[in-house]
């Protein structure tokens, strides 16, 4: 009992130098105490103003929002890469930072550690200044660097018709005003946004988002969200015309608008994401 | 000390002196080398695959149109070949520029590297200094531009309606892109392996399609339209002029909104940092596969300007 049958008259001794030897030449797992984090989300827009914002253009439009929501999730959070965070404790600059494959379609955050993850999906209404506070999770103890944030299509009740988001990924409403020539021009609108995002993995999210923080016990994730640059490059002339002008407009897919919204959602000047300690949350 | 050591009951031999030198020889040699010290060399070349010879056809775009390659001059520095436990080939090679129309080229030769698995591999593009060698035939009035301009690559040649017209480009590339990690596009392994006394040939594989990607995910197509549609009538196409094409409202050859197949407005899916303008797009784009196309690396992109 005890003995290590038929290794080839090997020694205990032999075996651990041959084990440091293999140790040399890899590298072994690192795996971190498990901690509990709280997973908040928060509008981008400050609280008391409005969401409002100038499109692109020559002959801009000034854009209010009066509703902006959004699901959210599920959502990653990455460990820096081993070769960063390990082996170049080591090494140095043996090996950098990783920001991207070769090719599109690559997945740049294959092989990377999740050590926290979000995996319900979320409604967050975007002009409301109250943080979003979600249930607790696990996570591992240690830094973070990047976060994935899907945007899946809306899944059970939030998928309904009639739910936060009209069943969709987004939804915004608003009122683009602009004078030109002299002549006062509104737009009233309204849009979901559905069948815009592409079903594709690495197109509906929010790829490597920089975060800098240590998961610690009782830190807090935060995620913000800007819903201005939803709009800021929608051209609203296209709709001055619209059979329903005069009223409210419904902007259907596919339209400029849409494809616009996509970008802005998609675009990570409109999130930010931070690590709060616990002893530094209010 | 080690004991000398009986034989058990059966004959056999009973954790001896030998086995523990052997041991401790496969130790040693993990710790000190994993590889032999040996006359292996290594050979990289660049190539820009078919495309360089024949540009990009017609089929392979979604438009219709096809380009012509003129020239793709590319700066090449800093290939090494390390290990992730530490052994380093020191091959640290001069900067170089390559013209990759219509043949590859030899870009690196290295000799009296030690035969292993090296399993961290990469190189760097970045603008070339002044002087900088030239690997084969490189128009010398694109290698000045690309110096004082702080390119690391240009592709000029011509981009070819489905009618037939013409509009000439010049794109020069203000990156620097550290490619790293690369894993082979042979057989999928990390890095290359110098035989004993052989040469590990590697190719640094340059896919020039991936100018004209509409998008950084999956399932993206060649799109030439955008970019003649900014042509001047005079001057060639360049970077600068891509900025013309916002992504959230691509416009056509007739200046309205680019359609695709179906009718609906172009949607151009930008990289993770995002990108506002078809010049960021295209600045975020990497060409560097490794050992064939199915080869890559990871890679970090700095924009210089």
């Amino acid at each position: 009992m005890g003995r290590l049958p038929n290794l080839p008259a090997m020694s205990l001794g032999a075996l651990a130098l041959t084990l440091v030897g293999f140790a040399s030449c890899g590298l072994p797992g690192t795996g971190g105490e498990i901690v509990e984090v709280e997973w908040r989300f928060r509008s981008m827009v400050p609280e008391g103003a409005t969401a409002h914002v100038t499109t692109v253009g020559e002959h801009p439009w000034e854009v209010e929002l009066t509703e902006a929501k959004l699901i959210v999730g599920p959502v990653y959070a990455f460990a820096p890469p081993v070769a960063r965070g390990g082996l170049a404790q080591f090494f140095g600059p043996l090996v950098g930072p990783s920001v991207a494959r070769a090719h599109a379609g690559d997945d740049n955050t294959d092989g990377v550690r999740v050590v926290s993850e979000l995996l319900d999906q979320v409604a967050v209404d975007l002009l409301d200044a109250r943080p979003r506070m979600l249930q607790p999770a696990i996570a591992e103890a240690g830094p973070i660097d990047a976060m994935n944030i899907l945007l899946d299509e809306a899944r059970f009740e939030l998928a309904d018709e009639d739910g936060p988001t009209r069943g969709g990924h987004a939804w915004v409403r608003g009122v683009a005003r602009r004078t030109l020539d002299g002549v006062p021009q509104e737009v009233r609108f309204a849009a979901a946004l559905r069948d815009t995002i592409p079903d594709d993995r690495i197109a509906r999210r929010v790829e490597s988002l920089p975060i800098e923080g240590v998961l610690s016990q009782g830190a807090t994730i935060e995620i913000g969200a800007d819903p201005r640059p939803w709009v800021r490059q929608v051209r609203f002339d296209d709709l001055v015309d619209h059979p329903d002008a005069a009223d409210e407009i419904l902007v259907q897919e596919p339209s400029q608008f849409h494809n616009a919204w996509y970008l802005g959602l998609r675009d990570p000047a409109s999130w930010t994401a931070r690590v709060v300690p616990a002893d530094l949350d209010p | 000390m080690f004991k000398h050591t009986a034989t058990n009951a059966k004959g056999r031999v009973r954790a001896p002196v030998a086995t523990m030198m052997v041991g401790t020889m496969i130790a040693t040699m993990m710790i000190v080398g994993c590889g032999e010290s040996g006359g292996s060399d290594i050979l990289v070349r660049a190539f820009g695959q078919e495309e360089a010879r024949t540009g990009i056809l017609a089929e392979q775009t979604a438009d219709g149109f096809s380009v012509q390659f003129d020239h793709v001059i590319l700066a090449l520095e800093g290939f090494y070949a390390r290990t992730t436990t530490g052994e380093d080939a020191r091959l640290d090679p001069s900067p170089v520029l390559i013209e990759l129309v219509p043949n590859a080229a030899e870009v690196f030769s290295f000799g009296g590297v030690d035969a292993r698995r090296w399993d961290e591999v990469g190189y760097r593009s970045a603008p070339p200094p002044a002087g900088v060698r030239f690997a084969n035939e490189v128009d010398a009035e694109l290698a000045d531009r690309m110096v004082s301009e702080g390119w690391s690559q240009v592709m000029a040649g011509t981009l070819v309606s489905p009618d037939g017209d013409e509009y000439p480009f010049e794109i020069g590339f203000p990156v620097e892109v550290t490619y790293q990690s690369c894993i082979s596009g042979n057989d999928r392994t990390r890095g290359i392996v110098t035989p004993v006394s052989g040469t590990a040939e590697v190719e640094l594989t340059w896919h020039l399609t991936h100018l004209f990607f509409d998008s950084f995910a999956e399932d993206s197509v060649l799109r030439v339209e955008p970019f003649a549609a900014v042509y001047d009538g005079t001057n060639p196409i360049s970077l600068d002029d891509l900025r013309m094409q916002t992504l959230a409202d691509i416009r056509g050859l007739d200046g309205e909104p680019l359609l695709d197949d179906m009718g609906n407005p172009v949607l151009y899916i930008p990289p993770p940092g995002g990108a506002e303008t078809l010049r960021e797009h295209v600045l975020a784009a990497r060409f560097g596969h490794f050992n064939g196309l199915e080869g890559s690396c990871m890679t970090e992109l700095t924009i210089l300007d």
